[in-house]
């Protein structure tokens, strides 16, 4: 008698279908966890970000004020440090509260466990857990028993090249705060994979989900504790739960609208403006998909949404003695200081209606429902006004060649930008040098209007498309009027949007049938990149010894050729190109971006110690560049 | 049963070993990687020429660079685990670049310097020539030696 397959508890458990969607969402989001701890380092890229781990620190020691400052101790050096009444508050409170419970884990185990020890051990145990899900997916027990000793061996390794200096000069606060953002990172990846999965082919939904942090610059900000890839997640997090409301039963479709709203809620808790704009977009989206929506749907969705936005509310009563007054609004500690100006600019500095001000926080008046309801009534319409000022703004933008040029499609050296914030390196990357990927967008019209009879399947828009189109677009518009600017590296402004173009450009029918049909090419393509390509840099490098700016240009117009073949390949599958070739180039694509991420991390970026001694060890292990 | 203790169950209880034993029994450490006591002997190998230059930036990053080179040493006698620290000055252009390496093992060793970038227009240093210094120092807790002081010249063109 043939004995029963071997189980293990977890087969049987629903917690990997809800949260991973299956094994692979759950291989997507390990490799992301395992890509991003290799570039990770412990220090501050960004100066506004000693802002958010000084108010990390404070928070989790029960105070929303800025008491603590372990990493800035003047104000002028910190970036978006908002003052009232003689206190100092920080902004990004959401991304700070999800940061809290591993800054008490980081506190905590430190006076046990070394936090670099720590930090070796759990990504021995990712990569043990990776090579037991890959050996699951594809059927080869061999799989899990390689990922095992990986594992095992990893741990013995980094132990081994432990430094006596085993903890990290800095405190646990901005630990928290990079180990948030890597696992949010790294849970976008999985969102996009179960978002292409409702739509397209698992080799396409796994293309994208691996793509997220591999192939798109939310690889480069994923440890860089921003606020930007908590949004691009969010974004896709939104989609996958329209998405889900367009399935057949009351009861999913109503938890799939409260997914979308809930995790509006939840943006709001981080970037209020930016959730307003998506909130602008989905609901016409909503109510036209959702007429025939029951009452006890919408109050269900309305208390999800509710709950979601309950700690922006009591943030901003607590700080600003009104629920709609964000910090983000009041008045700046920084300004007048000598310190460093503020490179993280945000859309309400861009400036509201002229001649009018947000309503007074705290304002005195007759006491009486009347009062406060018109405040209220007076503050949603500056926002409107504000909203829609801002997408006007981002239209008149578009009449602007040139800056739209260098924004999107060469950058070099632009006029106009403060490259003396960055020591007159021109590290500034457009859209295509940093995400060549994105390329086949400006493919799509000349898709949607050739001949159906082509080689690829009749495009079915879903009305998710238009959703994430629609995000996309609004992101793009709102932050057009700033660009280009310094410190954006890789566009990091529209980086949110990034994970909706990869959806789209997923979603363009040349590219579903490359990657179903011919995985194998883009999967070749991709390693012989990375590797082969890895090689090429590293001699290079050597024998040309760039200097920064130099070497993050030269990434511009690799990637920029990548970009440019890409669009190339899927235009001419119009007049009778082939697929294959798409394959190829989406997998040469995809290499370049990896190529730029590992080059940038491991080689011309050492700003800080390494999170994990293996990282150190590589970096070390390559010919120094000045 | 055994491959999910082999794939499953044993690297995590294996892992989960190695780290209490070491971590919590602070054996951590088997290679010293902070400064310490100690001195060696350094011949340096470049860069020999006293001549630095401004060049114009590659990859249209139309900056220009005043190149600073690589520090390369041949390193022998190695006791303890001192540092080499390299230094290149230029007094009259404020340039201060210094940047350091630990001595672990006898061979070779490069110690960069970041190239400083000038502008294409604005900022920039008036076209001419300028004293620099070059100070070369294998450094620990108990020694500072002094293995080359230089002085070099920098030509800014038009």
């Amino acid at each position: 008698m043939t004995p029963p397959p071997v189980r293990s508890r977890f087969d049987d458990s629903r917690w990997l279908a809800v949260v991973f969607g299956d094994r692979i969402g759950l291989c997507v989001f390990l490799v992301g966890v395992l890509f991003l701890a290799l570039t990770w380092r412990v220090g501050f890229f960004i100066v506004d970000s000693r802002t958010v781990a000084n108010l990390a620190a404070s928070v989790a020691g029960g105070s929303l004020a800025v008491v603590d400052m372990p990493y800035s101790l003047t104000v002028g050096a910190q970036p978006g440090l908002v003052e009232v009444g003689g206190n100092y508050f920080g902004r990004n409170y959401g991304q700070v509260y999800l940061s809290v419970p591993f800054v008490w884990g980081f506190d905590a185990l430190e006076s046990v466990v070394p936090a670099r020890l720590l930090l070796a051990g759990g990504w021995s145990l990712g990569v043990v857990a990776l090579g037991r899900t890959a050996g699951r997916v594809f059927g080869r027990p061999t799989l899990s028993l390689a990922g095992s000793l990986a594992g095992v061996a990893a741990t013995a390794i980094a132990v081994g090249v432990l430094t006596p200096v085993d903890r990290f000069d800095q405190p646990a606060a901005l630990l928290g705060l990079q180990v948030t953002s890597l696992l949010v990172a790294a849970a976008g990846g999985t969102v996009l994979y179960r978002l292409l999965g409702r739509l397209e082919g698992t080799r396409v939904a796994a293309a994208g989900g691996f793509g997220f942090v591999l192939a798109t610059p939310i690889g480069f900000w994923g440890t860089i504790p921003k606020r930007h890839v908590f949004t691009a997640t969010l974004l896709l997090l939104v989609c996958l739960g329209f998405a889900h409301s367009r399935d057949a039963t009351d009861r999913t479709r109503t938890v799939g609208r409260a997914v979308a709203y809930g995790a509006i809620g939840l943006l709001a808790s981080i970037h209020a403006f930016e959730a307003a704009f998506v909130f602008a977009v989905l609901v016409p989206f909503d109510v036209a998909v959702h007429r025939q929506a029951t009452l006890r749907s919408h109050a269900l969705v309305g208390a999800v949404f509710l709950v979601a936005v309950t700690p922006l509310l009591v943030t901003n009563l607590a700080i600003a003695g009104d629920p709609l007054g964000v910090p983000r609004t009041l008045p700046d500690a920084t300004a007048g200081s000598t310190g460093i100006p503020n490179a993280d600019v945000t859309p309400e500095t861009v400036g509201g209606p002229a001649g009018d001000s947000t309503p007074a926080v705290g304002a005195d008046g007759p006491v009486g429902i009347l009062e406060p309801l018109m405040g209220l009534v007076a503050t949603l319409l500056w926002i409107a006004r504000y909203m829609l000022d801002a997408v006007v703004a981002g239209l008149a933008t578009l009449q602007r060649p040139q800056a739209l040029f260098h924004t999107f499609v060469r950058s070099g050296w632009i006029p106009g930008v403060r490259y003396a914030v960055n020591g007159w390196e021109a590290v500034e990357l457009s859209m295509f040098e940093a995400f060549p990927l994105a390329a086949p967008v400006i493919s799509a019209p000349l898709l949607l209007g050739a001949d159906r009879r082509n080689q690829w399947r009749e495009w079915d828009v879903h009305v998710v498309d238009g959703l994430a189109a629609g995000m996309a677009a609004v992101f793009v518009l709102v932050y057009l009027p700033r660009l280009p600017l310094h410190s954006m590296i890789t566009l990091r402004y529209v980086v949110p949007a990034m994970g909706l173009v990869l959806y789209l450009v997923c979603r363009l029918p040349p590219i579903t049938v490359a990657l179903s049909s011919h995985a194998r090419t883009t999967g070749l393509a991709y390693a012989v990149t990375v590797v082969a390509g890895g090689l090429v840099f590293v001699v290079a490098g050597v024998s040309i010894d760039p200097a920064t700016g130099e070497a993050i240009q030269l990434h511009g117009l690799v990637g920029l050729s990548a970009a440019l073949a890409t669009a190339i390949a899927v235009a001419s599958t119009t007049v009778g190109g082939t697929v294959r070739a798409v394959a190829a180039v989406l997998g040469i694509a995809g290499g370049a971006t990896t190529l730029f991420l590992l080059s940038a991390s491991l080689w011309q970026l050492q700003y800080a110690p390494y999170a994990l001694d293996l990282a150190r060890l590589l970096a070390e292990s390559l010919p120094p560049i000045g | 049963m055994r491959s999910v203790w082999l794939s499953g169950y044993a690297p995590l209880v294996a892992t989960a070993l190695i780290i209490s034993i070491v971590g919590i029994g602070g054996l951590a450490g088997a290679q010293h990687a902070q400064l310490d006591d100690g001195n060696a002997t350094v011949d340096v190998v470049a860069p020999t020429g006293d001549q630095l230059a401004v060049e114009s930036g590659r990859f249209t990053t139309a900056a220009d660079y005043l190149r600073l080179p690589d520090l390369v040493v041949d390193v022998s006698s190695v006791s303890g685990t001192p540092r080499i620290h390299y230094r290149q000055t230029v007094p009259e252009l404020g340039i201060d670049r210094q940047n350091a390496r630990l001595i672990r093992r006898e061979g070779r060793i490069r110690v960069p310097l970041a190239d400083v970038a000038y502008p294409p227009t604005g900022e920039r240093p008036e076209p001419g020539e300028y004293d620099g210094r070059v100070l070369v120092r294998v450094q620990s807790f108990s020694t500072d030696t002094v293995v080359a002081n230089r002085s070099v010249r920098i030509g800014v063109p038009e």
